[in-house]
């Protein structure tokens, strides 16, 4: 721990948790793993710092436009420097995982190996620091006050050996010559036989007995032997130990001490190695904060560059800030899907969205052809425009979003016994409390989860309420297979209608998977049913109850004709498709109803009579 | 022995204790019963022949990494509890402590966490209206406060952060924001401490010991009674688990 940052909730984009889910950031919603995830399509980075930064990008977008451009400055300047850009990224290759390996080192918890990883990691510095001179852009550029450490990783080359062991209290972990007593230690317990033919030689010359002979055994240790025929001429600082038939054996302080040595050489030799790499791991733990910034700055790196290195290989585009409140994209892709798709070519889309005419966009068309493709890639470019990534579109320019919502059908909640209607009212009105003017709402399918009157009824309610929401409105994207809410760009100024383009033919339906301008009034359900394999006989059969079903709803839409204005007319409508049978008989009394020919008082009436009629059901 | 390991494990009633043994870290009695289980590992007891055999199973303490990754994994705590003199010089029974307490929150070693996620550990404190969170990663050393009178916006900020351990106060059952807070998380993952640990002027001061400075300024926080609070719950457990 080096400090403790303060932040504000409301400095970054609030994409809540079912958004996250909905719009797959980190999981699946398959599986819940990566696959298949916008972190999954924008992760080529190379260092773990790298890794679990970029998870916090796209967990909190940014909202502050000077620091969204400082992102979009470095990606744009290292995506026109690309060849220079990879080969720094080459350097991180050989970047650990700097943030954890110095707070390991600083807790007391590291061994050498960690620390010959942090040496390796340090030595590509130089390098990276000299690639990135050429680059201008801020957020490349290491603050001259940070100390390189180049002094640390000398001093972790000088005491660790390479092959240093993952233990630390069995020795082989100093390097030779980065202590005298060390390598006396190291040269005694390899050597002994070395420094015993030496003492042989002096001890010799010293004496001048060349019969003299140092040898070992295992009840006396280490002696000197000397033939019985000289003893006279035995050094007196020798020290009889034994005496043989014809030979006397000795031992010398030197010599006493060398057995003494040699025996707790290795004892001593692994202690004293844990001595000398506690003290360079507290020398480099005193830097920790230093490696932390290092680490703080390579992470950065890498998640810029992996930004450069996926618009580059997927052809992403640097989005525009406006302060219009315009959301404007050109030839947009969905990012993860235009990846996974096979075969097929993803069919890009342009969307403009304003607070004008075109803050809410209704979009029909049937399942299958896409709706949910387009809406998503919108909040997703909004996401990865705030995080400081480009964005899979031509041109895009957008307004900065507060917080994105969603509302996207097939999230059941059922292992936790709630309803999947329940779920979706309850995510409805957490947005409908907390979207504000600056919001991107995205409503996939809202009231799926009812009977077909409830579930319109409500999403035209919705629909109305975002567009009236706080008297100025919020962006919504709002995909509904309710053809009738297409009724509501009569009377809402900033709602417009649009449609996923489908062809028919011959009885067949061909996906254009293009949106266009204007509403729809089919949704194709039962040409898609065929396409999912539903048998020939309920094909048939459904499509003669729509046929019936589209007769009578044209009697009833003669009858109320003219705008749905509101939820009022709404409900009449829906109420009398409800009870049809009565309802024909009393519009055919109705249209046979000479009005010109009554008094008030008949009509009045009459008017009850019918009434009454209506009540008993015909 | 059974003395000795009681007295030990009385401190760490929520803990399973792994108790050093020569070269093996044996579990007793509940805890044994438990590990046993969630390793699957033999439970066998010690003094068979008593009335009341204790029961006990062991991990080798070579492979114990492996043994107490399963345990965090399920969602238990650790606590190591080794020698701490040289058995060689003890007379009579060697002096034993617990050095250091592994939860799911607390997890140095590298090879048991996901180096492409952090690890959390968040505590939540109120003060007055205001909530604080903190929340650190202890293997990268990242740390950060924010506090706030938006009750919404923090539950969907602590599912953000995802941590994999929450300190929160004991009391906060009692509490709207924190026990709204407290459901937003899986329940495994509360760890609760008494209502003093999150005291603003106690996290103030172990805060200024930490980064060794006259007070909070520099780091925008000196203010913010509830964050600070919340702060210095993390570092008063940071310090008790790790010895």
């Amino acid at each position: 721990m080096t400090g403790v940052e303060t932040y504000g909730l409301d400095h970054y984009l609030m994409v809540d948790e079912t958004t996250c889910k909905n719009l797959e950031l980190l999981n699946n919603i398959q599986n819940g793993t990566r696959r298949g995830t916008l972190l999954d399509t924008l992760d080529r980075t190379i260092t773990a710092m790298g890794a679990r930064l970029l998870k916090q990008w796209i967990r909190y977008p940014l909202i502050d436009e000077k620091k969204i451009q400082a992102r979009h400055d470095a990606v744009e300047e290292a995506v026109s420097k690309i060849h220079i850009t990879r080969s720094i990224r080459d350097c991180l290759k050989s970047i650990h995982d700097l943030e954890r390996l110095g707070s390991k080192i600083s807790m007391g918890q590291s061994n050498a190996r960690d620390l010959t990883a942090l040496k390796r990691s340090l030595n590509q510095i130089p390098e990276i620091l000299k690639t990135l001179s050429g680059f201008t852009s801020l957020l490349f550029q290491l603050q001259e006050t940070v100390d390189p450490l180049y002094d640390l990783s000398i001093l972790i080359e000088d005491a660790i050996r390479e092959d240093a062991p993952p233990t630390i209290h069995e020795g082989g972990i100093i390097r030779e010559g980065y202590s005298d007593k060390l390598d006396e230690l190291i040269g005694i317990s390899r050597d002994g036989k070395g420094w015993l033919a030496k003492l042989e030689a002096t001890e010799r010359e010293n004496t001048g007995i060349q019969t003299l002979k140092v040898r070992f055994n295992k009840v006396f240790g280490y002696y000197i032997e000397i033939p019985k025929a000289r003893s006279s001429s035995v050094p007196g600082h020798y020290i009889r130990k034994q005496t043989l038939v014809n030979a006397e054996r000795f031992i010398t302080e030197d010599l006493k001490n060398f057995e003494a040595r040699v025996l707790n050489a290795e004892e001593e030799r692994a202690k004293l190695e844990f001595d000398l790499f506690n003290r360079v791991r507290e020398q480099v733990a005193v830097h920790n904060p230093s490696i932390q910034t290092i680490a703080r700055f390579l992470g950065r790196l890498d998640c810029l560059t992996n930004f450069a290195e996926t618009a580059d290989l997927n052809q992403y585009h640097r989005p525009d800030l406006n302060h219009e409140g315009r959301l404007f994209i050109q030839e947009g892709r969905h990012p993860v899907i235009e990846k996974m798709i096979t075969g097929e070519r993803f069919v890009p889309n342009t969307i403009e969205m304003d607070d004008r005419e075109n803050q809410v966009l209704v979009i029909t068309g049937p399942n299958m052809a896409g709706k949910s493709t387009v809406l998503r890639q919108v909040a997703l470019m909004a996401i990865m425009t705030q995080m400081g990534s480009f964005v899979p579109a031509q041109k895009a320019s957008l307004c900065i979003t507060d917080r994105i919502f969603t509302r996207i059908g097939a999230l059941d909640n059922l292992s936790q016994g709630q309803s999947t209607f329940m779920v979706e009212m309850q995510e409805t009105a957490n947005i409908l409390n907390n979207a504000t003017q600056k919001s991107l709402v995205i409503m996939d399918e809202i009231g799926r989860g009812t009977s077909t009157f409830d579930g319109m009824s409500i999403a035209w309610a919705v629909a109305e309420y975002l567009h009236d929401l706080r008297d100025h409105g919020v962006k919504t994207l709002f995909a509904t297979h309710y053809h009738e809410l297409t009724e509501l760009s009569r009377t809402k100024p900033r709602l417009t209608n649009f449609n996923i383009a489908v062809k028919e033919w011959n009885d067949e339906i061909i996906f254009l998977r293009k949106l266009v301008a204007g509403g729809t009034n089919r949704s194709y359900g039962i040409q898609v049913a065929r396409l999912a394999g539903v048998p020939g006989d309920v094909i048939r059969r459904a499509k003669t109850i729509l046929l019936d079903l589209e007769t009578q709803n044209r009697v009833l839409e003669n009858l109320t004709s003219g705008p749905l204005a509101g939820t009022e007319s709404l409900k009449t409508h829906v109420q009398l498709n409800l009870f049809q049978d009565p309802g024909n008989a009393l519009i055919e009394r109705l249209k046979k109803l000479d009005i010109a020919g009554m008094t008030p008082l008949d009509a009045l009436n009459y008017l009850n009579e019918l009434r009454e009629r209506a009540k008993s059901g015909g | 022995m059974i003395k000795q390991y009681l007295g030990i494990k009385e401190k760490y009633p929520d803990s399973i204790l792994f108790y050093r043994m020569g070269d093996f870290y044996e579990m007793f009695f509940e805890d044994a019963q438990t590990a046993s289980r969630a390793l699957e590992i033999t439970l066998t007891s010690r003094n068979k022949n008593d009335d009341a055999p204790v029961p006990m199973c062991g991990v080798p303490h070579r492979a114990a990494r492996n043994y107490i990754a399963k345990l965090i994994d399920q969602g238990f705590k650790v606590a190591i509890c080794d020698q701490v003199e040289d058995p060689a010089k003890a007379k009579g029974l060697v002096k034993r402590d617990v050095v250091r307490v592994i939860t799911p929150g607390m997890i140095i070693d590298n090879e048991l966490l996901d180096a492409k996620s952090n690890n959390y550990l968040l505590a939540a404190a109120r003060d007055g209206q205001r909530t604080g969170i903190s929340f650190l990663d202890i293997s990268t050393g990242a740390f950060r406060l924010a506090e706030t009178d938006d009750v919404r916006t923090l539950t969907e900020e602590i599912r953000r952060i995802d941590p994999s351990e929450a300190l929160f106060p004991e009391s906060s059952a009692g509490d709207p924001v924190l026990s709204l807070m407290m459901a937003a998380l899986p329940e495994r993952s509360v760890t609760l401490l008494e209502d003093g640990v999150f005291d603003f002027r106690k996290g103030r001061g172990r805060m200024i010991s930490q980064f060794n400075t006259l007070n909070l300024e520099g780091y925008g926080c000196e203010h913010l009674r509830a964050g600070v609070g919340a702060a210095g719950a993390l570092l008063y457990y940071v310090r008790e688990t790790q010895k």
